[in-house]
């Protein structure tokens, strides 16, 4: 939290930072990554899981401010990225752009879908699915993507 | 690999440039210009096939013109801003 404070006094603060990275950093949960050297790695511990209480503080110390710093949702988990979009509406009323630093949608739209084969899309749970404007109140996942940039390194399955 | 691999992985890349179109369209939100094209540099990715430096870029660029050209003639999004 002082760090974060710190962060906060900069002159010249972050546009965003990222959430979540291949392990768990007390935040948040993380998504299965590292495709190629998953047999060597153990990301067990807070896979898939959701936000810690110092994630929250960290969190609503990050977005509650009238410069808020915004947070890139690469890397979190299904659960963590249901989380945060809710805390997003709920809280600041969606006017915090969801940041993608980089990563893939999967061309389906609820996780149940992920069972669904899409031609030319990578359906791991730590791409991104989009879904229409209605659903979106319904708190599933969706993308503000004019922050959105999409690398390709997730793609190919 | 084959020289033309680089068409197949533009394929790919356009798939994600069209369906995140479509659905910011559908909610009357600006389709094209949102997503952008990049690594994150952290020393594990898998770059496509014919894609593996920056200098496949001109390739990649003109052959998303020829798939952005030939979806724009048979489809029409719904807001004018997405339609060119």
């Amino acid at each position: 939290m002082e760090n974060l404070s710190k962060i906060k006094s900069w002159e010249y603060r972050p546009l965003f930072v990222t959430f979540a990275h291949n392990f768990n950093n007390d935040l948040c949960g993380h998504a299965s990554s590292l495709e190629k050297i998953k047999g060597f790695v153990d990301q067990t511990f807070n896979l898939n899981g959701s936000f810690s209480l110092l994630g929250e503080k960290v969190m609503h110390g990050l977005l509650d401010s009238a410069r808020p710093v915004f947070i890139d949702v690469k890397h979190m988990s299904y659960a963590s990225r249901l989380y945060y979009y809710s805390v997003v509406k709920a809280d600041y009323g969606n006017r915090i752009p969801v940041v993608v630093s980089h990563g893939a949608v999967t061309g389906t739209s609820i996780r149940s879908d992920q069972k669904k084969t899409t031609t030319g899309f990578c359906n791991d749970d730590i791409n991104f699915l989009m879904k229409n404007w209605s659903q979106l109140r319904n708190r599933k996942e969706f993308l503000l993507s004019r922050w959105m940039r999409t690398g390709w390194h997730h793609h190919p399955c | 690999m084959h020289p033309q691999a680089y068409r197949y992985s533009a394929q790919i890349v356009w798939n994600q440039l069209q369906h995140i179109a479509e659905v910011l369209d559908k909610n009357e939100l600006p389709g094209w210009n949102t997503a952008g094209i990049g690594s994150d540099f952290d020393g594990t990715i898998k770059p496509l096939p014919g894609l593996w430096s920056a200098e496949a870029l001109p390739l990649l660029a003109t052959e998303l013109v020829t798939l952005s050209s030939a979806y724009l003639k048979k489809n029409k999004l719904r807001m004018s801003e997405n339609q060119k």
